[in-house]
């Protein structure tokens, strides 16, 4: 135990340069959309002052208010964050390979050290998680912040103030980032999860027996899910639709925790027993 | 102190080969502190096994005495010592004596060379 | 006592080692010599469990390797294995906080004998050094057995003579290594015991000064029977 938090701090350390240049990026990106939508809008307002000479209220008839949903639903505010779930995407690739293709070949060091070799799992594993944890938490804190930054920058009577449980709300990737409902949060990130564990999997076939691994670690993708989403489409074909949404739920879930056991105890013997340098 | 190893000999004999001819020479007297193992395989540049293993046929030959946590020292028993020295005088000489004979020189003449050999070298000993 | 016992390791389906068998023994240095290129490395990863054999088993001291051999016996391959910008200071407070066998006074010694500067980064090393640090790192383990692999290959003349001192001293005293090397004039007069490895088999195994003694012949002299025929 003691070790595994010592490896987890150890890749935290190494994955945080990383980390931090994301959330810097994404901060400032967001904030330059924030200023362009702003200006966007407040141009509108000012041609509508100046050319038809409208009232406050007659520019909010033809425009509107402006609200944070302005500038969530510019690209300026989603770029950055498909950029940082490519990033965590690629990461969960790059967390074991760079240890085999790094300029000096860590992973000898790593598979040698006296501990139980699921442990580099484990941290690895953690370490993913607990990164897009910390990606999607600085996000939630940078939307306040860009609030803030709007609020300061237009006008107060043309600003409609939304709260971050109504953006979440209405918006399609801040919904699936940070649900608004436990279950919700639950089940997309124990899919995620179970996803990352799945592809460790992979990528530990495929670094144990290499080309041909490619084969087994893709078969073995693709079985797993199927596993986990095969009662559903029974339910669908041949049952039509005999169980109840709650138990399919509960099949699924069954399912899926085998599905993550196997996953990890395979994993286990590839790094005991097959693994290569 | 440095040897040039030959590879041929085992290395164990060749330290302990080194050490009769410091007590022959008289670089080493009866009483004199020698290395440990361990400094002995540094300055020798050997294996510490190898050492080891010199340090102990020593010892069965009664050429050095250890006794217990002490430094290791060289005999006091004057018959080993004048033992060393004779073995390495009759060693050198048979050597001798096979060279000469398988090229048949006779005795009269061996004798004679060595006289004056012995004589041109004086009295330098090294 | 380290026991490889008929080990086969097939990559495809060439195979590399064909029903290996040797023992290295504690307190001794025995060296591990092929000509060609493969195969000693494969038993030194197999031996770490590195990579998977086809058949036979390795034993440590009548014990399968598991994780708390890895305190037991350490691997000195002849790539630096830390991290690049670790400094070899870093790399040591890595060690330490792994193995409860570390020895920082060990590794004091060797720096200082290596004259490395702790605040160096590992990739700044030059050849020699890096070699040194990979020694450095390796040693300063409390290990009862030490695999090295290739300590000599590749760098200057000096930094060859001073890992050779290291041999000599006591960092290598009471200890097991398995060296290999193919540059054995280096250490030669160092090495306890020789495995002969040629086309994937044993083709000998001695002592060295038993072959020096009993046939007088050097170790040198050994291998131009064996591999030049």
């Amino acid at each position: 135990m003691k070790n595994f938090f010592k490896l987890l701090n150890f890749e935290l350390n190494r994955v945080m340069k990383l980390l931090i240049s994301l959330m810097v990026f994404t901060l400032i990106v967001q904030l330059i959309g924030v200023f362009v939508s702003k200006n966007n809008y407040l141009t509108q307002v000012e041609m509508l002052q100046q050319n038809d000479g409208s009232s406050v209220s007659q520019v909010l008839q033809s425009v509107g208010y402006f609200s944070f949903d302005r500038v969530v639903n510019s690209l300026f505010f989603i770029g950055p964050i498909m950029i940082c779930v490519a990033a965590i995407m690629f990461y969960i690739f790059l967390i074991w390979y760079r240890d085999w293709f790094g300029k000096n070949t860590f992973v000898y060091r790593l598979l040698m050290l006296p501990t139980a070799r699921i442990n580099l799992f484990f941290a690895k594993l953690t370490t993913i998680l607990l990164a897009t944890f910390s990606l999607v938490g600085f996000q939630l804190v940078a939307i306040q912040i860009e609030m803030l930054v709007m609020k300061w920058t237009v006008p107060s009577e043309y600003v409609m103030e939304v709260t971050l449980r109504q953006l979440i709300e209405i918006h399609p990737v801040l919904s699936l980032i940070a649900p608004n409902q436990f279950s919700l949060f639950m089940s997309l990130y124990g899919v995620g999860v179970l996803t990352v564990i799945i592809l460790f999997t992979a990528i530990l076939l495929e670094r144990s027996y290499r080309m041909k691994g490619v084969l087994f670690g893709g078969t073995f993708v693709i079985a797993a899910n199927l596993l986990v989403i095969l009662p559903v489409i029974l339910n669908e074909t041949v049952f039509h639709s005999f169980l109840y949404n709650g138990e399919l739920l509960l099949i699924v879930l069954g399912l899926g925790v085998i599905v993550l056991a196997s996953s990890v105890w395979l994993s286990k013997r590839l790094l005991d027993e097959k693994i290569r340098v | 102190m440095n040897i040039q190893f030959n590879n041929r000999d085992p290395v164990y004999i060749q330290v302990i080969q080194h050490f009769k001819l410091q007590i022959a020479k008289g670089f080493l007297e009866s009483g004199d502190v020698i290395p440990s193992r361990r400094e002995l395989a540094s300055q020798l540049k050997i294996n510490p096994n190898t050492a080891q293993r010199a340090y102990k046929e020593m010892e069965e030959e009664g050429l050095i005495k250890t006794e217990k946590n002490q430094p290791s020292k060289v005999t006091h028993d004057q018959d080993v010592l004048r033992g060393v020295r004779n073995e390495l005088i009759d060693e050198a000489v048979s050597q001798f004596v096979d060279s000469v004979k398988s090229i048949n020189v006779p005795l009269e003449d061996a004798m004679k060379l060595i006289e004056t050999h012995y004589k041109e070298k004086g009295d330098s000993n090294d | 006592m380290i026991e490889v016992k008929d080990i086969v390791k097939r990559f495809g389906r060439k195979t590399v080692l064909d029903q290996v068998s040797f023992t290295a023994e504690k307190g001794q240095i025995t060296c591990l010599i092929g000509i060609n290129g493969m195969g000693k490395t494969t038993i030194m990863n197999a031996i770490m469990k590195l990579t998977p054999l086809q058949a036979g088993e390795i034993l440590i001291d009548g014990e399968k390797v598991t994780k708390d051999t890895f305190e037991k016996i350490v691997f000195i391959p002849d790539a630096t294995i830390m991290l690049p910008h670790f400094t070899i200071e870093m790399a040591m407070e890595f060690m330490n906080d792994f193995y409860k066998n570390w020895n920082q006074r060990r590794a004091d010694d060797m720096l200082a004998f290596f004259k490395l500067n702790r605040k160096d980064k590992i990739a700044s090393l030059s050849k020699g050094n890096t070699a040194k640090v990979n020694l450095l790192l390796g040693l300063a383990v409390d290990a009862d057995y030490i695999l090295m692999d290739e300590p000599f290959s590749g760098i200057d003349i000096f930094s060859r003579e001073q890992i050779a001192e290291v041999f000599t001293s006591y960092l290598i005293e009471d200890r097991g290594v398995l060296i290999t090397t193919h540059e054995i004039g280096d250490i030669e007069h160092l090495i306890d015991k020789v495995v002969l490895l040629n086309d994937g088999k044993i083709q000998k195994e001695f002592m060295t000064e038993d072959v020096r003694e009993l046939e007088g012949k050097s170790v040198i002299d050994v291998l131009r029977e064996v591999f030049v025929q």
